[in-house]
């Protein structure tokens, strides 16, 4: 005697997803820092590129980049549904389904390679692919969630933009670029670090081994300045290199001027800081603004030093 | 031989039916992903013959 059993009707888990849903799991903001970025590296390098080449492999970079978010925001969705900042994400707030994102994410990947290999040249392909599969596979999948190094060696990833740009226009890899990764990477600690340290219940609740979770904010404040410390000299590399001009230089005295003063008021500010977590990044405290102002001066610092490589070498002042 | 089911009257549908916002939505998806499609195809296309000229140019000179 056998009995035909039918299997129970599961909940259709129906794609809700809007097209700008699929945008913002390319974490647009990202991108287009890291176009700027990457079109600087293009602009300065020596050599003459065909503009529409260009172009479409400063594409193709804009495109490896949010294909790296997509995949961040795949791996990330468990601690993204826990923080204040990233809950409303497409993937964590249940738009988007993981699966989606992460085959989203490796289409665009490979895409992204393949037209940057095809619109300039292979080391530049190689060197996004690498940065690809540096920021997914050691920053998201094995330093995040393991070390509160873990954005010292993760912004890696987000300094090869211009080295790229660079690549693909000269189709090798010199000092230049190198100072131009270097800014990036030596900026990218003081600046995540200045936001963890008024964010950090919101680390602390995803399990995210920031350094004020871990060390404490004391440590994480003396972290902030030595790094700023090396940081504003290591700005003036292009000048010496002959790859910037006047108004760069004077971009990067007066803005590392004041990310100084900027990071001696958070390594002297308040010793305990307000919780955050349900704010915006820049409504805080007031025992928070030192760190707040700090964070904020930081995106503006970074886009100071580029937006003058950009003037110059658009304008050939350099 | 015990059949709970009869023949004749399959088992309620599971699909989900549409809304008209989820439908729209569905709509817009799937021409982002046609423009998407086409555009890469163009650029591929544009890119290539780019090289091509210029690499043949550079061979004839």
């Amino acid at each position: 005697m056998s009995e035909v059993v039918y299997a129970k009707p599961v909940a259709h888990a129906y794609n809700t997803a809007s097209v700008r849903d699929y945008f913002d799991l390319l974490k647009p903001r990202v991108m287009s820092l890291v176009v700027f970025t990457a079109l600087v590296g293009m602009l300065a390098a020596p050599g003459e590129a065909n503009p529409v080449l260009a172009a479409v492999s400063l594409l193709a970079i804009a495109v490896g980049a949010g294909a790296s978010g997509a995949l961040n925001m795949w791996f990330d969705a468990d601690i993204d549904g826990k923080m204040a900042r990233t809950r409303r994400r497409p993937v964590p707030a249940g738009r988007i389904g993981k699966s989606e994102a992460a085959g989203f994410g490796g289409a665009m990947a490979a895409l992204s390679v393949l037209l940057l290999a095809l619109a300039s040249n292979y080391l530049a392909a190689v060197l996004l692919a690498a940065t690809i599969g540096f920021y997914v596979l050691v920053y998201t999948m094995w330093l995040k969630r393991r070390t509160p190094q873990n954005i010292v060696i993760g912004g890696a990833a987000g300094a090869a933009p211009p080295v790229i740009g660079w690549a693909a226009v000269t189709g090798e890899v010199t000092l230049t670029p190198l100072a131009f990764f270097l800014i990036i990477f030596m900026w990218t600690p003081p600046h995540f670090w200045a936001l963890s340290l008024y964010k950090a219940g919101d680390y602390e609740a995803a399990g995210v081994p920031m350094l004020p979770v871990v060390k404490g904010e004391a440590q994480t404040r003396r972290h902030i300045w030595i790094y700023s410390l090396l940081l504003v000299p290591v700005t003036f590399a292009p000048l010496f290199l002959g790859a910037a001009g006047l108004a760069y230089g004077a971009a990067a005295a007066v803005g590392g001027a004041i990310f100084l003063v900027l990071a001696f008021r958070v390594r002297r500010g308040p010793q305990t800081l307000a919780e955050e977590n349900d704010r915006s990044l820049y409504e805080v405290a007031a025992a928070n603004r030192a760190a707040r102002n700090l964070f904020a001066f930081s995106i503006l610092y970074l886009f100071m030093l580029f937006a003058a490589l950009l003037a110059e070498h658009a304008f050939g002042w350099a | 031989m015990t059949h709970d089911a009869p023949h004749d009257a399959p088992p309620k549908s599971t699909a989900h039916v549409l809304t008209e916002e989820e439908r729209k939505r569905r709509d817009r998806r799937n021409l982002a992903i046609a423009g998407l499609i086409v555009g890469f195809i163009v650029l591929v296309y544009l890119v290539t013959m780019m090289r091509l000229a210029a690499n043949v140019s550079a061979g004839a000179s």
